[in-house]
C-alpha cells in the first residue's frame, strides 16, 4: 500500500511538472545538442545546428545583423526609417521585443517565445551579475541563452565564436574578425607613431547642452584612445551609460579640450553663437565636428561593431599624415561588408558632412 | 506531527507547480495596436475588436496606408519641461481608418504594454480632439522653482506657438529639460528610435498645462467609448397569444457600429415577468404556459425592450386539454476536450404538449449518454457538465408525442461550447495536479502515522 501511494505521488507530482511545462515545451530545443561555454563562464547545452536567433538587446541585433540577418527572428527594436536603407532589409519585418539590459529592461518574454528561437544571444560588454540574470531568463522561456563578450577588444573573437555556433557561418565569421584585427592592429600601429606631445586630447559629448560626455575609461570612448589621442574628460565616477557623465561648464574650460565631437542631436549647428562656449578654445580654432551618426553612431552608443568604422574616421579626422586613406572609399567598403550596402559617394559625403574639422589638428 | 511527514510532499506539490506555471509577461515593445469599441459602462473585455493593424500597415514610409507627420510636442510636469520629436501617423486618422466615426465618441483609453492593469491614459474627446493643441517652444523652467518663463525673454509663453495633433509616433526622440527653441535646432532623424513605439503625443492646450506622464510609450490597445447606450426595440409589442403556440420575439439594435449591433445581439438576456403566463429561452423564444398577462423584457445593459403578452382564459381551455409524459431519445454530437458522439434519452411530464413539441424544452429530466461515455441521469436544461459547457439555447430537439400527451421521442443535439485555447491554459492541468498531489500527500502521510501509532 505504502509503495503504491509513493508511486501515486511521484506520479502526480510529475504531471504537475509536465502540466507546468506544457506551454513551453513548443519552443524548446529539439534535436542534437553541444555543449557551449559562453564568456560568463556558464556551460549551456545548445542546438548543434543553430538558423534561428534571438538578440537580447541593441547590441546583439547589431552584431548578428553583420553576420547571419537571414538567422534572426526578433530584432530589439525595428530599425528607424533613417536607419532602414543600410541595412538588411528583413529586420524591418521582424518582432521587436526589446532588450534585456539599458536604463530600463524591456525584454517581451512574450515575444520571445513566440518568434521561434533556438537561441538567444546577448553580446556586449560583460556587466556585473550575468550569470544569474542569463540563468534567470533561460530557466524562464526554456530556452537556451548565451552571453559572448563583444566589446571593442573582444570584437574579432565573438565574430569567431559565432562563426563557429551559427549554421554555415564560419567562414563569414572568419572574414568579419580579420577585419577586426586589421582595424585594431592598424589603429595600434599608427598610434604607436604618434609621439607624445602630438596626442590630441578629444571631448567626446552628446545632449541638448552638449554636456553629457564620455569620460576616460568609459567603454562608449574607447576609440578616442585606441587612435592615439587622449580622452579630455577625466573623472572619478565614470559611466558607460549611454549618457556618460555630465559635467559643467566650469569643468568643460578646465579640460579645455584640442577638438570636441559631438554627437547627432547636440549642440554643433549653434555652438560658434553658444556664448557659453564661443572662448573654448577648440570652437575658437573650428576643432570641433559632428560625428557620423548612420546607421550608428559611429563612435559608439551603442558601442559595438560601429566603433570599427570610428577608428578609420577618427584616426584619419586627427592624424591624416598617419591615418592615411580615402576615408569615403574605406567607408564604402565597410558598408559593403558589414551591411551589403553599396554606398555611393554621394552618400559617404553626405554621411561625414559636418564631420571634417575646420582646421584639422593633429 | 502529521504535518511534519509529509511536508516535503506538500511543499513539492504546492512548489514545483506554482514555479512552472508563472506566465511571461508582457512588458513593453509593441509591433502591432488594436481599436476596440464600446459603451459607457462595459467592461475592458466586452469591448469589441473594431480593427487591428501591425505599424507595417500603417507606415507608409514602409508601404503602409497612413501619412506620416513629423512633429515637435511639449509638455511640462510642474518642474520640469520635456520636448519630444516624432515621426508618426495622427490619431485622428487611424481612428478613421479604423471606421470609427468621430463625432460619437465620448472618450478615448490608451493601454500600454508597461502597464499591467487597466488604462495608462484616458481622454475625453473633448480633451483630445475639440480643444486645440498646442507645441511651446519658448518654454523655460526655472531651476530653483520650477516655475516657467519665457526662453527668449519676451514674457510670452505662447511666443511661437504652434498648433499640433494628438500623434501615435512610429519612432521618436525625446528630451527632458529642454527648451524647444533649442531642442528644434538640434533635430536630426538619425536619432530616431522605434523602442517606444506607439508613443502617444499630444502636446498641450496652454503653456502650463500639466501633462508630460500622459505622454503614454508603448500604446497597444485603444479603447474607444461611445456616447450614449446601444437603442434595443422590439418588433411587436403587443401579442395575443394560445397556449402552446410557438413564437418567437425579435429585437432589433440600433449602436454606432455594426459589430456593436452583432455583440448586443448575441448578449441580448430575455425574462418574463410572470413565467406561470409565459417563458421565454435564451432566443427570445416563447412558450406559452397559461392564461392571463405578462411583459417579455429583452435587456442588454441599460438598455432594454419590453413585449406586453396576452394569453386569453378561454383559449387556454381549448389548449391545455392534453398533458401527458414524455420520453425523448436524441442523438447528439459534441467535441471538447476530446470529441465523441451521445445520445440523450429523456422522459418527462409534459403540461398541455402541442402535437409536435421539442423534447429539449418539455423533458423534465433525462438520461443522457454523455460523449466520454459516462452515464448519468440528469437534468434537461442543465448547462455544465464536466469541462463542458453545453450552451443554455443549444439543447434543442423535436418530439413526437401522442396527441393526449402520451410518450414523446424525440432528437436532441447538444452544441458544446468549448473552452478556448486562452482560457484552456496549463494552469488547470497544473491546479488539478496539485490538488492530487497534495492529497494523495495527505493520504500518505496519515497511513503513516496511524501505522507508527
Amino acid at each position: 500500500m505504502k509503495k503504491l501511494l509513493s508511486a501515486l505521488l511521484l506520479a502526480a507530482l510529475l504531471c504537475s511538472l509536465f502540466a507546468g511545462c506544457a506551454a513551453k515545451s513548443a519552443s524548446a530545443p529539439a534535436g542534437e545538442t553541444v555543449s557551449f561555454t559562453d564568456s560568463c563562464g556558464r556551460t549551456v547545452e545548445i542546438p548543434k545546428t543553430v538558423t534561428r536567433v534571438a538578440p537580447s538587446g541593441a547590441v546583439a541585433t547589431m552584431i548578428l545583423a553583420t553576420i547571419a540577418p537571414e538567422y534572426l527572428v526578433s530584432v530589439n527594436a525595428t530599425p528607424s526609417s533613417s536607419q532602414y536603407r543600410y541595412l538588411p532589409q528583413n529586420l524591418a519585418g521582424l518582432p521587436t521585443t526589446g532588450q534585456m539590459y539599458g536604463s530600463k529592461s524591456t525584454l517581451n518574454l512574450e515575444t520571445l517565445l513566440g518568434c521561434g528561437a533556438q537561441l538567444v544571444i546577448d553580446l556586449g560588454d560583460k556587466k556585473d551579475n550575468m550569470t544569474a540574470d542569463l540563468d534567470a531568463l533561460q530557466k524562464k522561456i526554456g530556452i537556451p541563452v548565451v552571453f559572448i563578450e563583444a566589446d571593442l577588444t573582444h570584437m574579432a573573437a565573438a565574430y569567431r565564436t559565432l562563426g563557429s555556433i551559427l549554421s554555415g557561418k564560419q567562414e563569414r565569421g572568419e572574414t568579419l574578425a580579420k577585419f577586426c584585427d586589421e582595424t585594431v592592429d592598424m589603429a595600434e600601429t599608427n598610434s604607436a607613431k604618434i609621439a607624445d606631445a602630438d596626442r590630441v586630447s578629444v571631448l567626446y559629448t552628446s545632449g541638448v547642452s552638449g554636456l553629457d560626455t564620455n569620460a576616460k575609461g568609459s567603454v562608449q570612448s574607447q576609440v578616442i584612445e585606441l587612435v592615439g589621442a587622449v580622452n579630455a574628460v577625466v573623472v572619478e565616477d565614470v559611466s558607460s551609460k549611454g549618457g556618460g557623465n555630465t559635467i559643467n561648464l566650469e569643468q568643460l574650460y578646465q579640460f579645455d579640450p584640442d577638438v570636441i565631437l559631438f554627437s547627432a542631436g547636440s549642440i554643433y549647428q549653434t555652438v560658434s553663437s553658444d556664448e557659453a562656449w564661443a572662448q573654448l578654445r577648440a570652437v575658437q580654432n573650428g576643432s570641433y565636428c559632428e560625428i557620423p551618426s548612420l546607421p550608428y553612431n559611429w563612435m559608439s552608443n551603442p558601442p559595438s561593431l560601429n566603433m570599427l568604422l570610428g577608428i578609420w574616421w577618427l584616426g584619419n579626422l586627427l592624424y591624416p599624415e598617419v591615418y592615411s586613406y580615402d576615408m569615403t572609399a574605406r567607408a564604402q567598403e565597410i558598408f559593403k561588408l558589414f551591411w551589403n550596402y553599396d554606398l555611393s559617394a554621394d552618400e559617404a559625403a553626405q554621411l561625414m558632412a559636418d564631420s571634417a574639422l575646420s582646421r584639422p589638428e593633429g | 506531527m502529521i504535518l511534519k511527514r509529509f511536508r516535503w510532499f506538500l511543499l513539492l506539490a504546492l512548489l514545483v507547480p506554482a514555479l512552472l506555471a508563472v506566465p511571461a509577461r508582457a512588458d513593453a515593445v509593441t509591433d502591432s495596436i488594436g481599436v476596440y469599441i464600446g459603451y459607457f459602462g462595459w467592461t475592458e473585455d466586452q469591448y469589441v475588436e473594431k480593427a487591428s493593424y501591425t505599424w507595417q500597415q500603417l507606415d507608409d514610409a514602409y508601404g503602409g496606408a497612413l501619412d506620416t507627420h513629423e512633429a515637435v510636442y511639449s509638455y511640462y510636469n510642474g518642474s520640469r519641461t520635456y520636448l519630444a520629436r516624432g515621426r508618426g501617423f495622427y490619431l485622428r486618422d487611424l481612428l478613421e481608418y479604423a471606421g470609427v466615426d468621430l463625432g460619437s465618441i465620448a472618450s478615448i483609453d490608451f493601454f500600454t504594454k508597461d502597464q499591467t492593469v487597466g488604462a495608462y491614459r484616458s481622454f475625453t474627446k473633448g480633451a483630445l480632439f475639440d480643444t486645440q493643441r498646442y507645441y511651446f517652444p519658448n518654454l523655460a523652467v526655472n531651476e530653483d522653482t520650477g516655475a516657467l518663463y519665457a526662453y527668449d525673454g519676451s514674457g510670452d509663453l505662447w511666443s511661437g506657438a504652434s498648433a499640433v495633433e494628438p500623434m501615435l509616433a512610429l519612432e521618436d526622440y525625446t528630451e527632458w529639460d529642454a527648451v524647444g527653441s533649442e531642442f528644434e535646432k538640434t533635430a536630426d532623424p538619425s536619432l530616431y528610435s522605434t523602442a517606444s513605439r506607439f508613443h502617444l503625443f499630444f502636446g498641450q492646450s496652454a503653456p502650463d498645462e500639466i501633462g508630460t506622464s500622459s505622454a503614454a510609450k508603448y500604446v497597444y490597445k485603444i479603447l474607444i467609448t461611445f456616447a450614449g447606450t446601444p437603442v434595443l426595440s422590439q418588433t411587436e409589442t403587443n401579442l395575443e397569444l394560445k397556449v402552446g403556440s410557438d413564437h418567437t420575439l425579435a429585437v432589433s439594435v440600433v449602436a454606432e457600429d455594426d459589430l456593436l449591433n452583432d455583440y448586443v445581439k448575441s448578449h441580448i438576456t430575455w425574462k418574463s415577468s410572470d413565467e406561470s403566463v409565459v417563458k421565454v429561452d435564451g432566443s427570445g423564444r416563447l412558450t406559452v404556459v397559461g392564461p392571463g398577462d405578462a411583459v417579455v423584457t429583452a435587456s442588454f445593459g441599460s438598455s432594454s425592450a419590453a413585449t406586453n403578452v396576452h394569453v386569453g382564459a378561454d383559449e387556454t381551455a381549448e389548449t391545455t386539454a392534453g398533458t401527458g409524459t414524455g420520453t425523448g431519445n436524441g442523438t447528439g454530437t459534441g467535441a471538447g476536450m476530446g470529441a465523441g458522439t451521445g445520445t440523450v434519452t429523456g422522459t418527462g411530464t409534459e403540461t398541455a404538449a402541442p402535437a409536435s413539441s421539442s423534447a429539449g424544452e418539455t423533458a423534465a429530466s433525462s438520461s443522457a449518454q454523455e460523449p466520454i461515455g459516462k452515464d448519468e441521469t440528469s437534468s434537461a436544461d442543465e448547462t455544465k457538465r464536466g469541462v463542458y459547457l453545453l450552451a443554455p439555447s443549444a439543447l434543442s430537439g423535436s418530439a413526437q408525442a401522442g396527441q393526449t400527451g402520451g410518450e414523446a421521442m424525440g432528437e436532441g443535439s447538444r452544441q458544446l461550447v468549448l473552452q478556448t485555447p486562452e482560457t484552456r491554459s496549463y494552469a488547470l492541468p497544473a491546479a488539478i495536479c496539485l490538488c492530487l498531489a497534495a492529497a494523495l500527500g495527505f493520504l500518505f502521510g496519515v497511513i503513516r502515522y496511524k501505522k507508527q501509532r
